[in-house]
């Protein structure tokens, strides 16, 4: 390939890739990066940059808050452990949250008192 | 990339037909089944693109933008928004990109409670008005059209929780800062003549307000929410029925193809995907009408105080506010001088003045203060400030109404984190 029609297809390539940001075929894309024991790819840990770092119970935050909505409103929330517990009890009897296995829900409740309590900070924009 | 291009592509993938798009991004012609890449064409860039060799490309359907080729953020046909949270859509504008005296579609906040709908075209979405009418109607946008005055006016629409996130306590839900506000024009018909149109019993006290989006659970038919207005609200004739935002199709988000905009109170008030207005003789006890939503304590309370439930009021009319959207803070002056701008605004009323100052509220100046574009926009200020010499300042607005109620340096607390319009600061620095 000769140079010139290399830094042509070079040029043509970084103007395709900055129009393609904006044209995601979806409203928001963001990827959730994810622990996976099985596989050798390195991600970063987005959700400890949104505020919910790795912790015993954040795997169970993961998998119970996110069944409804996006764990970024999780890691925008400070509550007291006594008002996170009546959320869950909000989200059961309004919000058809199946109600979580006890055990589960004290991992659940413990992370988030710990890492999202009235003294968090929220993630700069 | 700038605002501009993001609305081209986003308008050449809503307008052109996916294939045509294929061809005009990447080059790409898809096989007869609509997936691969018929001879290759196309594949060469989107293989560059994505970095590495796609073995399984014959099985991308046409209209396929690899996933990791989103990057960042980005909501299509939104410029600059800052996310707040993607499950449901929340995002919020900073204020120095709200400075146009009408806000562009692209710089409209988006706040959805539930999942939106799958389709947003006019074409055969009805709205039914019933309830307590004497002759419930199911109404086409083009019946809307022909039947009703068509009208535009400038609306400004706040989420009831802007603010939030300057509580302390925190309070919960989505930490919106500053920027879910806006000013866009809006063109439908007003509320009150269809309702009219459909004749509204004397027993009517309260609207019921219905949209197509559905509940996060995805339990059928379950509201993610629906709100309504006292009767009187209602009938004010700046509400409007609309189906054009800045004289073009709504966007998405901000709930094409039909709406309702309530100005002046909560944005809930303005349900999204409209499909269905009735009337009632209770106050609505849709979702998000009940417990303590959209709701504030009937007394000052202390932060963190724990209210009961019987203790809430409905949220009728927002309080007086204002922004400043010029200049961004965080800004410097070599000259001394800084022009301010903004915009100010207040629930049912007009605004009277906007007093700036540059000294931590010790002493306030007037800024020029415009008329509103008709009742219910938001009405634009300016002034010129000198800073006497240099280092750090705050520029402060305070808006007054005309009903003589000027806003707070404090937050009112409140445990759900309504209604916070106390005073906008921007930093400055004379260099």
């Amino acid at each position: 390939m000769t140079l010139p029609k290399l830094q042509s297809i070079i040029l043509q390539v970084l103007l395709v890739a900055i129009i393609m940001i904006g044209a995601v075929g979806f409203y928001v894309t963001s990827s959730l990066a994810t622990a996976d024991a099985t596989s050798n790819v390195v991600e970063p840990d987005e959700l400890a940059q949104w505020g919910l770092p790795l912790d015993l119970g954040r795997e169970e935050v993961e998998v119970y808050c996110s069944a409804c909505h996006s764990l970024r409103l999780v890691a925008q929330q400070g509550l007291t452990k006594g008002d996170w517990d009546e959320l869950f009890d909000w989200m059961v009897e309004e919000q058809e949250m199946e109600e979580m296995p006890a055990e589960d829900r004290n991992l659940v409740l413990n992370y988030l008192s710990k890492h999202r309590g009235i003294d968090r900070k929220l993630k700069k924009n | 990339m700038s605002g501009k291009d993001k609305q081209g592509l986003f308008e050449l993938y809503e307008k052109e037909d996916v294939e045509r798009a294929d061809e005009l991004v990447f080059g790409r012609v898809s096989d007869q089944n609509r997936r691969g890449f018929l001879r290759g064409a196309g594949l060469t860039t989107m293989t560059a693109l994505v970095g590495a060799a796609i073995p399984f490309a014959a099985n991308m359907p046409a209209g396929f933008i690899p996933v990791a080729l989103a990057g960042e953020d980005t909501i299509t046909g939104k410029d600059g928004l800052t996310l707040l949270n993607d499950r449901p859509l929340n995002a919020e504008t900073p204020p120095h990109l709200l400075n146009d005296e009408i806000t562009p579609t692209t710089r409209h906040f988006i706040r959805n409670n539930g999942i939106p709908p799958e389709s947003f075209s006019p074409d055969g979405w009805m709205l039914t008005i019933d309830g307590l009418v004497d002759k419930p109607m199911k109404l086409s946008i083009a019946d809307l059209k022909k039947n009703f005055e068509v009208v535009t006016e400038a609306l400004t629409i706040e989420c009831g929780g802007n603010g939030r996130a300057f509580f302390d306590p925190p309070a919960k839900g989505n930490q919106w800062t500053l920027g879910a506000v806006a000013c866009s024009n809006w063109t439908g018909v007003r509320l009150m003549d269809v309702l009219k149109a459909a004749g509204i019993k004397d027993n009517v006290i309260y609207t019921a307000h219905v949209g197509a989006d559905t509940h996060l659970s995805g339990k059928p038919g379950k509201l993610s929410l629906s709100r309504g207005v006292p009767i009187e609200k209602a009938l004010n004739p700046h509400n409007l029925i609309a189906f054009e935002q800045n004289g073009e199709a709504i966007h998405p988000m901000n709930g094409a193809p039909l709406r309702l905009v309530v100005p002046g109170w909560p944005g809930s008030c303005s349900q999204k995907w409209l499909n269905r207005i009735y009337l009632r003789d209770v106050v609505h006890d849709g979702p998000k009408m009940t417990g303590k939503a959209y709701r504030t304590p009937n007394r000052p309370v202390e932060p963190g105080e724990k209210v009961e439930k019987k203790d809430f009021d409905i949220i009728h009319a927002m309080p007086v506010k204002s922004l400043i959207t010029s200049p961004q803070t965080g800004g410097t002056t070599s000259n001394g001088v800084v022009e301010i701008n903004g915009h100010a605004w207040s629930g049912d009323d007009a605004i009277a003045a906007v007093d700036i100052s540059i000294d931590f509220g010790a002493t306030w100046m007037k800024a020029n203060l415009g008329v509103a574009a008709n009742p219910y926009a938001w009405q634009n200020f300016n002034a010129r400030v000198s800073l006497p010499k240099k280092g750090y300042y705050e520029v402060w607005a305070r808006a007054t109404s005309t009903t003589g109620v000027a806003q707070p340096h404090a937050i009112a607390w409140n445990p759900k984190g309504y209604l916070n319009n106390s005073m906008h600061r921007i930093a400055v620095r004379s260099v």
